[in-house]
């Protein structure tokens, strides 16, 4: 709410921008020849992008979305790209649901290639689709990601050279949830990995995805990624990402997702570690009766910050949304959630409903909540709710006068907690896999 | 004609019905602002040195501002040397009796309704009426000084009681605050002073009102409330400004000091000109109130704001003592072209305090209407505690409603709440009271009432009847 | 079994208990009636060990052992039961979660094995049927989106579970209708040993048909004001506590 001004960083922020600048602009020849068309075509225009936006200070710019959290920081430092899929196999599990594995390194595709299925489902490598499916890539890549008004899409259509793309044509239900198992690190600090992903949902397909990012060591790394998701008429996708980063890892990465009418999106989003981790979700309901469900999870401890900032665009009438976020932030973790909700003129029968309850275990903890509705339409239903809080005494009584200590009743109620949000997801056996590992960092928070 | 059009006729005639120019012989300084006019209006003020320093010092400090852009307004750009800063009514009134009063200014208030006559004594309504930034005459004074209470414009208060003005003015608004605020302490002219002694219960409802009358004037009041240990005063507050095609700015601020165990009501029903239909004309209007709670204090803002082209304004309370509390109740109403980002902030910083936040906003025509506010726990308010409910009503499909609630929160024992809804007003009733003769102007003007009565139950009779009727006022024309 | 010598207690500053002298041997119902705002449910809680109370004088023996020291959970583990006149709805946590943890403490304080998952869904399933309680409710969250009835069921189903020595029925019978009525307090009956012990708090005599006390206490202003035997419900029922209260002052 106050009109920061900067001024005397003005001096410093530019020079910042201008690292990245030069830093990218020495790379351009190196990234034009290593890709696709497809994947060049973008780079010209988000540079001059990049250039206009800066990096938002904390507090300023991008229409308050950036408020709570200083990504300048995170972003100064001498960063290496990462260049090939180098990062040896970690030592760190995969998340245990079978499916169609897709494995990243930094950033690009263990396997370069696309992997075709008899129901015409391709998934596999951004890179090998752009060489073998140009028209495909070509219609829909860039579409969706913001990255002329937002400086880390930008980024990211600036350097990457791959990520995972996924089509399921009309009709098909594909049984199996794609797998994503990413990667990050090479054991050395300053490592930067840039990937564009490329989601294809054609009319009345049905499909799940599964996002595991991990990261093995305290190197330092920084992760800057988006993801474009095309949910045609009537189709059905669910998505449930899970970041597991090392101590010393930052991620900014953006979901871009477009609905066309009649279509259902499910997302569930959990931030179990990394020591800055900011989520773009944007959705925008560009059909009639379209149904969109946004969840997360943060567990933030140590000296975490976990944001996400939300923007469900309701643009025609009859859709609905809902949306709910937990967060549990203790030590001095920091839990960010800044909601928007965005309901056009004439967009009417919107039902959208925004939910964000925070625990706040510590002294040194910290949660800011900042759910906003926007709403240019009379006919409507939409509310949101926040609460900032503590663990219910009540509660713990009660489970304590069963026989359950203190600091078991603590717990306990915590994993009842986030579970609400955790068990919502469909993919089979994958709520339990989620519960544990939620379980795993709240014992640890 | 039709029956529908004469009724709507009437109804646009009505419109605002403070609309007329008082035709009172004004002095006006030059238009445009620099260090001169600034030293020349604490000069026609005969203030003291250190006042004339603050202002400068206000003055250059606006100099490196920029206008705020954050709130969802959409806001012209303002000319700030195409306004005269100082527009006194002449002659300089001091007057000992009624009697003494320019007429013309007598009759103007009768047309705004203020009991400024004998009704006044039976009301017990002590009023400083502020036309055009200076203070023509304040009555009751008698009374209150036999509680030791001053109630007097604040160029009486310079010079009459500097020490007291000058150890709070700017103690809970420095002019470094914002844009407009620093703006207000270079040229305010006038305002509202008010000191409660220790312990002493204020007997009356203390009540000011504002209004602007010179054209392409802005009016930039200062009021400074002063409630010591343990004492207790409502203050009421009005406003209301001619209808006028171009813009008027206004740029008031509000300081209100809660010192320990006391409390502090403050109730203002804002209704500056709107604008016309189409949007043209109307004030803008950019506020800064905010309270500084001690110990065991308690400051309640309660507000209806129906008028002003764009309103951007946030009551606040600032709870350093422990065990403060801060309220915050507020309808906000918009029709036709009208702008309104409205809220408050509540900063926590003692243990045990708490606040609680009521706002409804009502939108119709082609308006927007936005609630901000914003809650923050800071590390050492241990047991904080606060609940905030904001409802937003639509009325026609062409306005916005929009919340941008900011929650931020350091303290692990502090419980915040925050619930916010949007709706439109509800067909079936008004099918119901259609069906019970109701016209739907009656009906809207009802359900509205209904719909804001928490707050308006919170404002002291005499203002209540008057929000009521302003809140019907507000919304003709925008069902039907 | 339960000793309870001249306690006094108080919350936020103001005394509720006013000298309690009270005391269960095994075996045994006690009955504890009185008006609203008696102290009945303070009481209940402070054997149990809620921290909103302060003792502020006497003593509580459970067992030989001082009671009062006691944390809440220690006490529960010891075989203290409090059937809560509101359960609490914990979101989010599954009753049989839950029950398994709480269990499994009780038997790790009293020096037993931890039951196998096979044993405990069988006593989870043998033990919903003394209340009849829909073995869904079990798969739930604890008391989430249960009506009045299954909550109080349930309470009686945990009881069932957790086998105490001493249970504590706070208002029980509060908003059961008469088939739910019958349910607990034959459930209640069933579960009766003589090796343990029920205090049954409660507003009416209705339960007291299914639940047959031997002594009947009257708590007035935070002190049991007479003493008797299953009659006397009876008799409070139809004449309420006006002569005793009458006589008391």
């Amino acid at each position: 709410m106050t009109g920061s001004s900067t001024n005397m960083n003005r001096a410093m922020e530019r020079s910042l921008e201008q690292q990245w600048i030069d830093r990218y602009r020495a790379d351009h020849d190196a990234l034009a020849a290593a890709s696709a068309p497809a994947l060049n075509a973008p780079r010209k225009a988000a540079l001059e992008a990049f250039e206009r936006l800066g990096i938002p200070a904390k507090g300023s710019g991008n229409g308050d979305r950036y408020h709570y959290t200083d990504l300048r920081a995170a972003f100064a430092g001498e960063y290496r790209r990462a260049t090939e899929a180098a990062a040896p196999k970690g030592s760190s599990t995969g998340l245990d649901c079978p499916g169609h594995r897709i494995e990243l390194s930094n950033g690009f595709c263990r396997e370069a290639r696309l992997y075709r299925l008899d129901n015409g489902v391709m998934y596999g490598s951004l890179a090998a689709a752009a060489q073998e499916e140009p028209q495909l890539v070509a219609r829909y890549y860039g579409e969706l990601t913001q990255s002329e008004e937002d400086a880390f899409s930008a980024l990211a259509a600036m350097w990457a050279l791959d990520g995972v793309f996924i089509y399921v044509p009309a009709g098909v239900k594909e049984p199996l949830p794609f797998v994503i198992e990413s990667e990050l690190g090479d054991g050395r600090d300053l490592l930067s990995v840039y990937a564009r992903h490329l989601y294809i949902f054609e009319r009345g397909s049905a499909a799940q995805v599964v996002l595991h990012h991990r990261s093995d060591g305290d190197a330092s790394s920084l992760s800057c990624q988006t993801r474009e998701v095309v949910v045609d008429e009537e189709a059905h996708a669910e998505m449930v990402e899970v970041y597991q980063l090392g101590p010393q890892a930052v991620s900014v990465s953006g979901s871009y997702v477009r609905q066309a009418g009649n279509s259902r999106f499910e997302s569930l989003s959990v931030s179990l570690s990394g020591s800055l981790l900011r989520h773009n979700l944007v959705a925008s309901l560009d059909g009639r009766g379209v149904e969109n469900h946004m969840n997360g999870v943060m567990l933030a401890g140590g000296t975490e910050t976990f944001d996400y900032a939300t923007d469900i665009r309701h643009r025609v009438p009859d859709g609905s949304s809902h949306e709910q976020f937990k967060s549990i932030a203790a030590g001095d973790g920091t839990a960010v959630f800044s909601g928007r909700i965005y309901v056009a003129p004439d967009a009417q029968r919107t039902n959208a409903y925004q939910q964000n309850n925070a625990l706040l275990l510590t002294p040194g903890a910290h949660v800011d909540t900042k759910p906003q509705l926007e709403i240019y339409a009379d006919d409507v239903k939409c509310s949101h709710g926040a609460t900032v809080g503590q663990l219910d005494p009540e509660a713990i009584y009660y489970m304590r006068q069963r026989g359950l200590s203190l600091d078991e009743a603590r717990r306990l109620q915590m994993y009842g907690f986030v579970r609400e949000v955790l068990d919502k997801t469909r993919i089979e056996g994958l709520a339990e896999t989620l519960d544990r590992l939620a379980e795993d960092k709240i014992d640890r928070l | 004609m039709e029956e529908k059009d004469k009724i709507l006729d009437d109804l646009t005639g009505s419109e605002y019905k403070y609309g007329f120019v008082t035709d009172i012989d004004t002095e006006v300084i030059p238009k445009g602002l620099n260090e001169e006019i600034v030293r020349l209006i604490s000069q026609k003020k005969g203030e003291p040195a250190w006042m004339t320093e603050f202002r400068l010092k206000a003055y250059r400090h606006w100099q490196t501002m920029k206008m705020p852009r954050w709130a969802h307004l959409d806001i012209p750009e303002i000319d700030f040397q195409a306004i005269s800063y100082y527009a006194a009514p002449r002659p300089k009134p001091k007057y000992e009796s009624l009697d003494e009063v320019d007429p013309e200014l007598l009759s103007t208030f009768e047309k705004l309704g203020v009991p400024i006559e004998e009704r006044m004594m039976l009301a017990g309504v002590a009023v400083d009426a502020v036309m055009d930034s200076v203070s023509v005459k304040t009555t009751f004074k008698q009374t209150l000084a036999e509680k030791g209470i001053i109630f007097c414009s604040m160029s009486e208060a310079l010079r009459d009681y500097p020490d007291l003005v000058r150890k709070y003015l700017g103690s809970v608004v420095p002019y470094t605050d914002n844009f407009f605020a620093a703006l207000n302490a270079a040229v305010f002219s006038d305002g509202s002073f008010c000191y409660i002694p220790k312990g002493v219960r204020c007997p009356m409802e203390l009540s000011t009102y504002f209004r602007i009358n010179a054209a392409g004037t802005g009016q930039f009041e200062r009021t400074l409330i002063v409630a010591d240990e343990g004492a207790y005063v409502s203050y009421m507050e009005g406003c209301t400004a001619p209808m006028r095609d171009e813009n008027q700015l206004h740029a008031a601020v509000v300081e209100i000091v809660v010192l320990k165990d006391a409390e502090v009501k403050y109730s203002t029903v804002q209704n500056w000109y709107p604008g016309d239909k189409q949007g043209r004309g109307g004030v803008y209007n950019f506020v800064t109130k905010r309270g500084m709670c001690r110990e065991n204090a308690r400051l309640s803002w309660t507000q209806v704001e129906t008028g002003s082209a764009i309103t951007w304004k946030y009551p606040s309370c600032i709870l350093a003592g422990d065990n403060s509390v801060g309220e915050f109740y507020s309808v906000a109403v918009t029709n036709n072209y009208q702008q309104a980002d409205t809220g408050t902030r509540m900063i926590h910083l003692g243990r045990g305090t708490r606040s609680r936040i009521v706002s409804k906003g009502i939108s119709a025509g082609q308006s927007q209407n936005s609630y901000r506010g914003l809650v923050r726990v800071s590390r050492k308010a241990e047991g904080a505690r606060n609940y905030s409910q904001c409802d937003s009503l639509l009325i026609g499909d062409r306005c916005g409603a929009h919340t941008f609630p900011y929650i931020e929160v350091d303290n692990p024992s502090a419980i915040v709440e925050h619930e916010a809804t949007t709706s439109k007003i509800g067909e079936d009733q008004l099918f119901y009271c259609n069906q019970r003769g109701l016209s739907t102007e009656d009906a809207v003007g009802l359900i509205v009432n209904g719909y804001a009565k928490e707050v308006l139950n919170k404002l002291p009779m005499e203002f209540a009847v008057e929000a009521q009727k302003l809140l019907s006022i507000s919304l003709e024309g925008s069902v039907g | 079994m339960l000793e309870v010598k001249n306690l006094h207690a108080t919350v936020d500053g103001k005394e509720i208990l006013r000298g309690i002298n009270f005391s269960v041997k095994a075996g045994e119902v006690h009955a504890i009636m009185g008006p609203n705002g008696s102290g009945k449910s303070t009481f209940a809680s402070v054997l149990a060990g809620n921290e909103r109370f302060t003792v502020t004088e006497g003593e509580v023996l459970y067992e030989g052992h001082d009671l009062l020291s006691m944390s809440i959970e220690d006490r529960a583990r010891a075989g203290i039961f409090l059937g809560f006149q509101y359960p609490v709805e914990i979101p989010g946590v599954s009753m049989a979660n839950f029950l398994k943890v709480a269990l499994q403490e009780k038997r790790k304080y009293q020096g037993l094995e931890p039951l196998s998952a096979s044993e405990f869904l069988r006593m989870m399933r043998d033990r919903a049927s003394v209340v009849e309680l829909d073995s869904k409710l079990t798969s739930r969250a604890v008391n989430e989106g249960f009506s009045g009835g299954e909550k109080k069921k349930n309470e009686i189903f945990q009881m069932a579970m957790l086998e105490p020595k001493l249970a504590i029925l706070d208002e029980t019978d509060s908003g059961l209708d008469i088939d739910a009525l019958r349910i607990v307090g034959t459930g209640v009956t069933k579960l009766k040993r003589p090796d343990n012990a029920t205090i049954v708090i409660t507003h009416y005599q209705r339960l007291l048909d299914y639940i047959v006390p031997d002594y009947v206490h009257v708590l007035y202003k935070g002190r049991i004001i007479y003493s008797g035997d299953k009659d006397l419900a009876l008799k409070l029922e139809k004449e309420g506590y006006d002569w005793l209260i009458n006589q008391y002052e």
